[in-house]
């Protein structure tokens, strides 16, 4: 299998892997080891704006992110950038790419679309975590 | 041509001073690999040809370990049979290993130039990406 140079230095780099502890943290994870792939991120959204805003939902912004993976290079790969990319930004209940823009990105074969879902699906699944925990005050000290 | 193929025999032969340094080198990569833990050598050793070593790693996703490595080291995965296709082998499976640890599995052969040296620097490289990979699988203590 060939891959992409930024697909090597993200792999390669495993930036933003790890895991986040606290009560502020959202955890959201898809997929399954026994399968092949499995993706978990956590976020945490940031205090100050958070508190800030009464439209939590809409317009908070993360503090920090990270990912674990138990995938294939172009998976982690994904889930690095997106972690890397995250923090700071306001959206967190959608991909900031679709999954073919990701897959293009990182030149990912189209057989492996599959995989760039369960890594959709660990985000939301993070991102709808930490905006419900944030909507009830609980965000990053 | 045929003392090409005399001085291949006799370097073949299971006691041959060569077979006996390639069994050698071989012993010295399992040991080194076999203390990262959940690590499953594939075939009977005392049935092994001396240059071959094949394992498989759990915890580890199969293409992952294959991209960590092989930079470095000029190793294949799976069985000889099957390294070319991109699956699991069906020699592992047939072995007993499931799906996953087919898929994780390395096959690396020495050669008469292969030394200590070259050994120690395989494990080195194999160990450092099977630990990274189980830290960022959540596999291990030591995600950062």
């Amino acid at each position: 299998m060939r891959y992409s140079e930024l697909t090597r230095r993200y792999f390669e780099s495993g930036i933003g892997a790890g895991v986040l502890t606290g009560p502020a943290v959202g955890r959201g994870a898809a997929g399954s080891r026994a399968g092949g792939t499995w993706v978990q991120f956590d976020i945490a959204i940031a205090c100050d704006i958070a508190a800030a805003t009464a439209t939590a939902a809409r317009e908070t912004r993360i503090g920090a992110a990270r990912f674990l993976a138990f995938a294939c290079p172009h998976t982690i790969a994904a889930a690095a950038w997106l972690v890397e990319w995250s923090v700071g930004k306001s959206c967190i209940a959608a991909l900031p790419e679709s999954v073919h823009e990701i897959a293009e990105r990182f030149e990912i074969p189209i057989e492996k679309l599959g995989r760039l879902l369960i890594v959709e699906d660990a985000w939301l699944a993070a991102g709808r975590a930490a905006i419900s925990l944030s909507a009830r005050g609980i965000t990053m000290s | 041509m045929g003392a090409a193929f005399a001085l291949a025999a006799a370097d073949a032969a299971p006691e041959s001073a060569e077979s006996l340094r390639l069994a050698a080198l071989r012993e010295r990569l399992w040991d080194g690999i076999r203390v990262l833990g959940a690590t499953f050598r594939n075939g009977e050793p005392s049935d092994c040809v001396p240059q071959l070593l094949n394992v498989s790693f759990g915890d580890v996703e199969g293409e992952s370990l294959l991209a960590a490595v092989q930079d470095e080291l000029a190793v294949s995965t799976g069985s000889a049979c099957t390294s070319s296709l991109g699956e699991p082998s069906y020699v592992l499976r047939a072995l007993g290993r499931d799906e996953r640890l087919a898929e994780a599995s390395l096959r690396l052969s020495f050669g008469r130039f292969s030394t200590a040296a070259d050994v120690d620097h395989a494990i080195m490289v194999i160990g450092h990406a099977v630990l990274r990979l189980r830290s960022i699988g959540g596999l291990c203590a030591t995600a950062n």
